[in-house]
């Protein structure tokens, strides 16, 4: 089943554990992902266009207030969402992209090379994936393209390691076993049997994995490691506000800040509703 | 397996994990596409300059005398010397800085935990009720709150509205206590110094409130969950028929929940040090990771480097720690 089955089966309204979670997580991401991507219609200025209004306080002219050059906040507000889901979005997909076939043929094939890559991806795993990202961004150079490197590279253990072990599982039960006595090619087993039983568990990782890698993208960014002036991007603006702080100019860090947990926040609530439906142990806890 | 066996036999598995480590992190700073030294010099850097630099690096090798040469130096602790001022061992350097971060992370550290225990408590105690669903939605927000944000929110109302807390620094300059340990805490204590004592203080509670409760969110679910399940064990069960008051049944109770939480403080430790470097660039800390980025952005190569390893060295040994405190505390564990 795919993820957009169980959330369309919650229209049926038969109290799914787990509703007010992905209802809730929805409720914060439709409306984020919407102001991203219609961005240059409702965006009220140019983000990056400096003016004589400096440091003016939230208002009806502009919603959140500018900043010290005068640029609108409320207009990069909406233009950063693109580059923090855009750097996030690449990183996302090419880290599963290496995790997941990594995990499944080492967990399937077994043997020396199985553990080995597993040993080597559990110390990255526990290795802070901030740091590493910020070793991996500093050698690269700022830019878009290469933190959503750096930060696959953090996140490519969790996929493999969340892959790796459940395939493990299904290569011991019985029906994989009994595939295999038929004679059915590995990869028809891997992609007919044990694929379709992770889709669930990849799911809920893939979600959750969103809510934790928006969060080191804005570390990043904070860090400078993501863009350069004056492209707009929340970590990098609240880092723009922070020498405004002790003169009290409070809407420069708050919204770009709160931007980034709703998002973040928005998937993790969804993740932990999706998590919750697939797997009912956790209910009995 | 006698303790002194099971000690061996894991620090025999560090050998594999710190040499994987350390290969990756030599794979991090040099091989990947691009020269590292021209991307933190930027493009605009005369010829000459990024040479020294690279020979100064010693880039200018071939790859695999470098590696050789890098094992062997950091197997004997030997982390290379800075590239700026004066050419100090990277390692004295780290030292330097070093106990402003173990300060910071020790008192984030307990934060967390107490909030942990205190919250995840709450949610057992009145499990399934309204009060459980609100314990967890503070775990899932405390997690997603981004460190700088949350520090400047904190900064902006105690620091700058109430002035109740200093927002910026350690401790105040004329008042830092002499060097013992490095953590200020304790020197001003051992020192018998109280008018610095109260000012590491003073400095030490923000910071450590930002990491502490991002931190508390994952211990809040973890204490719960445990909580629960050890009051559907039988013991617990019986404690209760033979009418023990609520309060001692949630100390004994509390005292089995901890020993999973062990297990979980050495994963969550290494989530520490990365909030660490978020919280001391926040509040100008002067620890490892505002250490680390000034460096970077000093093109110190080595300096870098050596960082980058010594905190991966670190995080293996807490977590060998860790282990061996579990093996302890709970001598299923050995077998």
């Amino acid at each position: 089943m795919r993820i957009i089955d169980y959330i369309l089966r919650l229209r049926t309204g038969l109290g799914y554990p787990g509703k007010g979670f992905i209802v809730a997580g929805l409720a914060l991401l439709v409306p984020l992902l919407l102001m991203a991507l219609l961005a240059p219609l409702i965006s009220p200025y140019d983000p990056t266009k400096g003016s004589r209004d400096i440091l003016q306080p939230p208002g009806l002219a502009h919603f959140f207030g500018t900043n010290n050059l005068g640029q609108d906040l409320f207009s990069r507000i909406l233009w950063g969402g693109r580059v923090v889901l855009t750097v996030v979005l690449v990183s996302t997909i090419l880290s599963a992209a290496i995790g997941v076939p990594l995990g499944l043929l080492s967990g399937y094939l077994g043997g020396r090379i199985d553990r080995a890559l597993a040993m080597t991806m559990d110390s990255i795993y526990a290795f802070p994936g901030l740091i590493l990202a910020i070793a991996l961004a500093s050698v690269l150079g700022p830019s878009i393209i290469n933190a959503a490197a750096a930060i696959a590279v953090v996140y490519i253990p969790t996929y493999f390691r969340m892959t790796r072990g459940p395939t493990l599982q299904l290569k011991a039960s019985q029906y994989v076993e009994a595939a295999i006595a038929t004679g059915a090619p590995t990869k028809r087993i891997i992609f007919k049997h044990i694929l379709p039983n992770l889709a669930p568990t990849l799911t809920v990782v893939f979600t959750l994995n969103t809510a934790d890698s928006i969060l080191t993208e804005a570390g990043l960014s904070f860090l400078g490691f993501v863009v350069t002036p004056p492209t707009p991007d929340w970590g990098f603006d609240l880092k723009a506000g922070q020498p405004f702080l002790p003169a009290g100019y409070w809407w420069l860090i708050t919204f770009p800040g709160i931007f980034i947990i709703l998002l973040s926040l928005g998937f993790g609530l969804l993740g932990e509703g999706l998590n919750e439906l697939l797997s009912p142990k956790e209910k009995a806890i | 397996m006698g303790l002194g066996r099971f000690i061996a036999v894991r620090a025999l598995l560090m050998i594999p994990t710190i040499l994987i480590l350390l290969t990756f992190v030599f794979f991090v700073m040099r091989i990947i596409p691009g020269d590292p030294i021209l991307a933190m010099v930027g493009m605009k850097a005369p010829p000459q300059r990024i040479e020294e630099l690279r020979h100064m690096a010693g880039l200018d090798k071939p790859p695999y005398i470098q590696y050789i040469e890098y094992l062997w130096n950091v197997l004997h602790g030997d982390l290379g010397r800075s590239m700026i001022w004066g050419r100090r061992p990277v390692i004295n350097e780290i030292m330097d800085r070093f106990p402003a971060t173990l300060e910071l992370t020790i008192s984030a550290f307990t934060v967390s935990v107490l909030i942990g225990l205190l919250t995840g408590s709450i949610a057992a105690l009145r499990k399934g009720s309204k009060t459980d669903t609100a314990m967890r939605i503070y775990g899932l927000i405390a997690w997603t709150l981004f460190i700088p944000w949350f520090g400047m929110m904190l900064q902006i109302v105690f620091g700058v509205w109430l002035h109740w807390l200093p927002i910026a620094g350690r401790i105040d300059p004329d008042l830092a206590p002499p060097r013992i340990t490095g953590l200020y805490v304790l020197d001003s204590i051992l020192t018998g110094r109280w008018d610095s004592l109260v000012s590491a203080i003073r400095y030490l509670i923000l910071p450590s409130i930002t990491l502490g409760v991002v931190l508390s969110g994952a211990y809040t679910r973890l204490v719960r969950n445990n909580l629960v399940e050890v009051f559907g064990q039988d013991y617990m069960t019986t404690y209760r028929a033979i009418g023990l008051p609520p309060r001692s049944l949630l100390r004994k109770a509390l005292r089995n929940a901890f020993i999973p939480l062990i297990t979980m403080m050495g994963l969550q430790f290494a989530i520490l040090l990365a909030g660490a470097v978020l919280t001391e660039t926040t509040f100008s800390w002067p620890g490892m990771g505002t250490f680390l980025l000034e460096r970077i952005i000093y093109v110190d190569y080595t300096t870098v480097q050596g960082t980058i390893v010594f905190f991966a060295l670190f995080v293996a040994l807490i977590n060998f720690i860790v282990d061996i405190i579990y093996a302890i505390i709970d001598p299923r564990v050995r077998y």
